[in-house]
């Protein structure tokens, strides 16, 4: 039956697996800490649709021929409550309100994205 | 010869029921791509009792099948993006046998590479690297649900190769698992 040579490689490649994800997850965490999270960025098509406050509650409708999508910003989080795309899949997603978060709904091409307005320092570093 | 054809077709046909039952399943992880990945249980199962070209072949087919009958548009290209790193990536373990890991090895590295490579195709789509963020928590739980997709698909080959429903010449498959 299976040797123990090959029962061992198994654990060490799925230990391997979890490991490496989970030290981008804390580095992501820790990272994320020392920012300010205070506006939400809406990209269309590549484009930058606009950036609002996160402390200003408010309804953006997304709308051309072709998408239609009602983002709303409401106690500091934010969520999109109506799309026309099929998987609805932005939608059901959980809201946002933390740096680097973002709802993307693929079949129309918009990405939501929680950014600071100020620079921190992490990003003057890396320019 | 016969026997392959046709366990090849049955095998398919499989892997696209398992693709419908899995849309049927009504949890929403939260996280868009974070699936159990049934259908790779027959992808598994055919590299080991029929060989790496039939698995080839029924992974294409069940795609192609799956995206035209309940998919819409652009997610055949994810789904066809992940599932073609998978499958190559596995059968690449399992032809040059390096690293030399069992059945629960190879899932879970199969799972992972079908999550980098939808990350990939929604990355170019959106021309956006920031979307790699969903990585590492689409990781984890391919790493989850692989070695339970891996742990499946052993019984499953062990029983098969009882019943002596394998290709031609799949001798020594069992030391492997």
């Amino acid at each position: 039956m299976t040797d123990k040579k090959r029962r061992r490689n198994d654990y060490v490649v799925i230990v391997l697996l979890f490991l490496i994800p989970l030290l981008f997850l804390l580095a992501f965490y820790a990272g994320r800490n020392n920012s300010t999270a205070d506006s939400v960025s809406i990209e269309v098509n590549n484009e930058t649709y606009g950036i609002y406050p996160l402390n200003v509650d408010r309804e953006i409708h997304l709308h051309d021929d072709k998408i239609d999508n009602l983002v709303v910003i409401k106690n500091g989080e934010v969520f999109i409550s109506e799309a026309n795309c099929k998987d609805q899949i932005c939608v059901f997603h959980s809201p946002i309100s933390k740096q680097g978060e973002q709802i993307v709904c693929l079949p129309n091409k918009v990405v939501v994205e929680i950014i600071s307005s100020e620079k921190n320092i992490i990003d003057s570093l890396s320019q | 010869m016969t026997k392959r054809i046709a366990l090849t077709g049955i095998m398919m046909a499989q892997a696209l029921v398992l693709s419908f039952f899995e849309r049927l399943i009504p949890i929403n992880f939260g996280i868009p791509g974070v699936k159990l990945g049934l259908a790779n249980i027959v992808s598994l199962v055919a590299i080991f009792i029929l060989g790496p070209v039939p698995a080839l072949m029924i992974q294409i087919g069940r795609i192609l099948l799956a995206g035209l009958m309940f998919g819409s548009g652009v997610s055949i290209f994810y789904s066809l993006s992940g599932g073609m790193l998978s499958i190559l990536i596995m059968i690449l373990i399992y032809k040059t046998d390096m690293p030399k890991v069992t059945i629960i090895g190879l899932s879970t590295v199969g799972a992972v590479f079908h999550n980098i490579g939808q990350i990939l195709v929604a990355a170019l789509i959106v021309k956006s690297l920031n979307i790699a963020y969903y990585l590492p928590i689409l990781m984890v739980s391919g790493v989850i649900t692989g070695i339970f997709v891996g742990i499946t698909s052993r019984y499953l080959v062990k029983a098969l190769y009882k019943w002596n429903m394998t290709g031609s010449n799949q001798s020594g498959i069992l030391e492997r698992l």
